[in-house]
């Protein structure tokens, strides 16, 4: 569906809910970010518009989990705000060239290897660790991730790629510091 | 291991461990008394809008009435020369973002406070059954469906017209509706949006049928 979603009111309930249950932590982490309350309401709008474009999304998951997510976006919108202010250009840089995770060796259903990749993408820098949130626990397509975060889909793609190189690098240091304990 | 076992495996990682609870700072709780403005904004953001159902163009009298007023639009359209189609520019604003376009209109004193007229598609494609009608002091959006395929035609009051186009990954082409100045945002994996505007009022076509079709549909609005 193009952009433009129009809301029905059960989605514009739906929508209210979720403000209320969490415009005061919005607020106050833009507030923190951004320095003035009027900037820091414009984030929290902004945030509120974009969950009102991936309600299907959000639908049915935990109060937690949209909080989550809202939290990310509220973040990512007030840096962008932020940055915008104080006129920087936030590249990335050059794309970088896809992981080589050949030589990994990992069985998929071993849960305490989830956990443990769970805790390094929680360590890793917050605008890796969102992108991949974004896309793999919400299954948000890069290019929402674009526009939910506010930047461009080779950024997305970048960060995607550098927080997966990333998260190699550390399973390899857990499995070099088994091998040697 | 491969590059999608590798995302399976985030993936089941995130779902697995994503759920536990987030411990925030205390002072994040703080409540804030959000500015009347602000306020203002999100009651508009959540007002139920009001919706208004009735039966589709049933009536025997109409159809025969769209298919003489398509025939009239059509014939004028082929009677005039090609010079003499011009457009009638009503001053689209157009301010460019990264992501989007916002495009709205100067208040030139021609839109009246609102509908004196309400504008409707006259004649739909085989299958396609309205379902749903929403009116507010801004627009009129009436929606139309046929299993996945849709047409939603908004009517807006001119000088509210304020709207965020995703023009991120399309581009805006300029094009003449019905003798009028208006864009298009094709994105051929999703849709098609047109847009024009009148002396009064800004039209807005979103569908994924047949662009041809979709023409057709566009001229026999009145």
């Amino acid at each position: 569906m193009l952009k433009s979603r129009r809301l029905t009111n059960s989605d514009r309930r739906e929508l209210e809910v979720i403000f209320e249950e969490n415009k005061d932590i919005l607020f106050n982490i833009a507030r923190k970010i951004l320095g003035e309350d009027h900037l820091a309401e414009d984030a929290v709008h902004e945030t509120i518009l974009s969950a009102a474009e991936h309600l299907d999304k959000l639908r049915g998951l935990e109060c937690i989990q949209i909080r989550k997510y809202l939290i990310i976006v509220v973040r990512n919108t007030s840096f962008r705000m932020y940055n915008k202010r104080k006129r920087e250009v936030v590249s990335d840089g050059i794309p970088s060239a896809a992981v080589d995770i050949s030589d990994l060796v990992l069985d998929i259903e071993d849960k305490d290897a989830q956990e443990r990749v769970y805790r390094h993408i929680e360590s890793l820098d917050l605008k890796y660790s969102d992108v991949l949130k974004l896309k793999y626990y919400y299954d948000f397509k890069d290019r929402e991730i674009a526009k939910t975060l506010g930047i461009s889909l080779e950024n997305v793609k970048i960060r995607l790629v550098r927080g997966k190189a990333k998260i190699k690098e550390l399973l390899e240091e857990d499995a070099h510091d088994r091998t040697t304990v | 291991m491969t590059e999608p076992q590798f995302e399976e495996f985030l993936s089941k990682s995130i779902k697995n461990f994503g759920d536990e609870y987030i411990e925030l700072d205390e002072d994040l709780y703080e409540p804030h008394e959000f500015s009347p403005e602000f306020e203002r904004k999100m009651e508009k953001l959540f007002r139920p809008k009001k919706h208004i159902r009735f039966p589709l163009f049933r009536t025997r009298r109409r159809r025969i009435a769209s298919v003489v007023t398509a025939v009239v639009v059509l014939s004028s359209a082929a009677a005039m020369s090609v010079g003499a189609v011009k457009s009638r520019l009503f001053g689209f604003k157009m301010k460019k973002a990264p992501t989007h376009t916002v495009v709205s209109f100067e208040n030139d004193g021609t839109s009246s406070e609102g509908f004196d007229k309400v504008y409707e598609i006259t004649e739909l494609p085989e299958g396609f059954e309205l379902v749903d009608r929403s009116q507010d002091f801004d627009k009129i959006a009436t929606e139309y469906r046929n299993n996945d395929k849709y047409i939603k035609f908004e009517q807006w009051e001119k000088k509210y017209y304020n709207v965020n186009d995703d023009t991120e990954y399309k581009n805006i082409e300029d094009t003449i509706v019905n003798g009028y100045e208006g864009y298009i945002l094709n994105e051929k994996s999703e849709g098609i949006i047109v847009t024009w505007a009148s002396e009064k009022y800004v039209f807005k076509i979103y569908s994924n049928i047949d662009m041809s079709e979709l023409y057709h549909v566009i001229s026999l609005i009145e």
